[in-house]
């Protein structure tokens, strides 16, 4: 029997899945259609679903483990287009978007949390996980909703903004924030990209797409407890950027 | 003559105006995904692609850096290859010939 074939839009690129499992298609609900024809871009082994399965907690479905296996699959499919998937949460504040990134368990989603009690309605999820980068030929990068939302599932679909600024987690003893050199930025954020690429042109396809963020906007990494300080400190250095994107001001978090 | 290739599925790229090596994913368990080098491995990473030998690349050295010491520009380049072997980013052409 012929299997169906679904597709979700990313950054106006449609990615075409066929998918192992009839469930799989749930994860993607408010994001999938159904797509005529019978060829698709990306479906994976039962093999593949095996190796994934042993990353993820011993009692994931079968669908789960295949929706989350399609977020490197995608990622990839996504660099035909200079587009990828970042894992970070993304928030619009103040018309912008913001990328918090760290890896998993850091406090990306603590740190957003906190944002929302202390000033409550001034940040929306775009996407609580995975975002997905789109470099614009005006050398602007939109930030995009995707159905990978995190285990809290914060995000909207629909969601996009103009990045303006990225910060780089990590766990310490004391609250410190200080400028990211693009050059200290290149291994961790490699890392983030939700892909190894398969071949040359996607290695450069990747790379011109990471040249693109670091030069793009201004980096900063925040050292921190994930207490409400830490919240004020992202919240004030974002304020002060963007002061200085409406004003023309240099682009220093 | 001693001769090295880059590794397939390795690209030279430059990222805010940093040199960066990365490596496909068929390379996982061979070398690092990615590595910065410096300008003078950059270039000598180039002449390696344009089939360039040890001769050629000591001479290339000299002449893009107008280098007059030729123990020193040995130097640099035998520095290059030993760090790029170590790290498995590029192979000796007779390993490669073997593996054909």
């Amino acid at each position: 029997m012929t299997k169906r074939v679904f597709e979700v839009e990313y950054a106006g690129h449609p990615v075409r899945y066929s998918f192992l499992f009839p469930g799989t298609r749930f994860h993607f609900r408010d994001y999938i259609r159904a797509a005529g024809g019978e060829e698709y871009d990306i479906r994976i082994s039962p093999e593949l679903v095996e190796l994934g399965r042993k990353e993820l907690p011993e009692d994931s479905s079968d669908s789960y483990v295949e929706y989350r296996i399609m977020i490197s699959e995608t990622a990839r499919e996504l660099l035909r287009y200079g587009c990828c998937i970042f894992h970070s949460a993304a928030f619009i504040f103040r018309g912008y978007a913001w990328l918090l990134t760290a890896p998993s368990g850091v406090g990306k989603t603590t740190q957003f949390l906190n944002w929302q009690r202390l000033h409550p309605g001034e940040v929306e999820m775009i996407t609580g996980d995975m975002p997905v980068l789109e470099p614009r030929d005006d050398g602007s990068i939109m930030i995009h909703s995707t159905s990978w939302c995190g285990k809290e599932n914060y995000g909207k679909k629909g969601l996009c903004a103009p990045l303006a600024g990225v910060v780089l987690l990590e766990q310490g003893e004391k609250n410190e924030l200080s400028p990211l050199p693009a050059r200290d930025a290149i291994f961790p954020f490699f890392r983030q990209f939700m892909v190894q690429p398969e071949t040359e042109e996607q290695c450069r396809s990747l790379s011109d797409l990471m040249d693109c963020l670091l030069s793009t906007v201004p980096l900063c990494k925040l050292i921190n407890l994930g207490d409400d300080e830490s919240t004020e400190m992202i919240r004030e250095t974002f304020n002060k950027r963007i002061v200085e994107l409406d004003g023309g001001a240099d682009g220093t978090l | 003559m001693e001769r090295y290739k880059t590794r397939p599925g390795v690209v030279l790229t430059e990222i805010c105006g940093e040199y960066v090596l990365v490596s496909a994913k068929m390379n996982l368990k061979l070398c690092p995904y990615v590595t910065t080098i410096n300008e003078t491995s950059a270039f000598l990473w180039n002449r390696l692609i344009d089939g360039a030998d040890l001769p050629a690349l000591m001479q290339a050295v000299r002449d893009e850096y107008e280098i007059d010491d030729i123990p020193a520009a040995e130097e640099a380049v035998r520095a290059f290859l030993a760090k790029m072997l170590e790290l498995n980013y590029i192979i000796p052409e007779e390993q490669t010939q073997n593996e054909n």
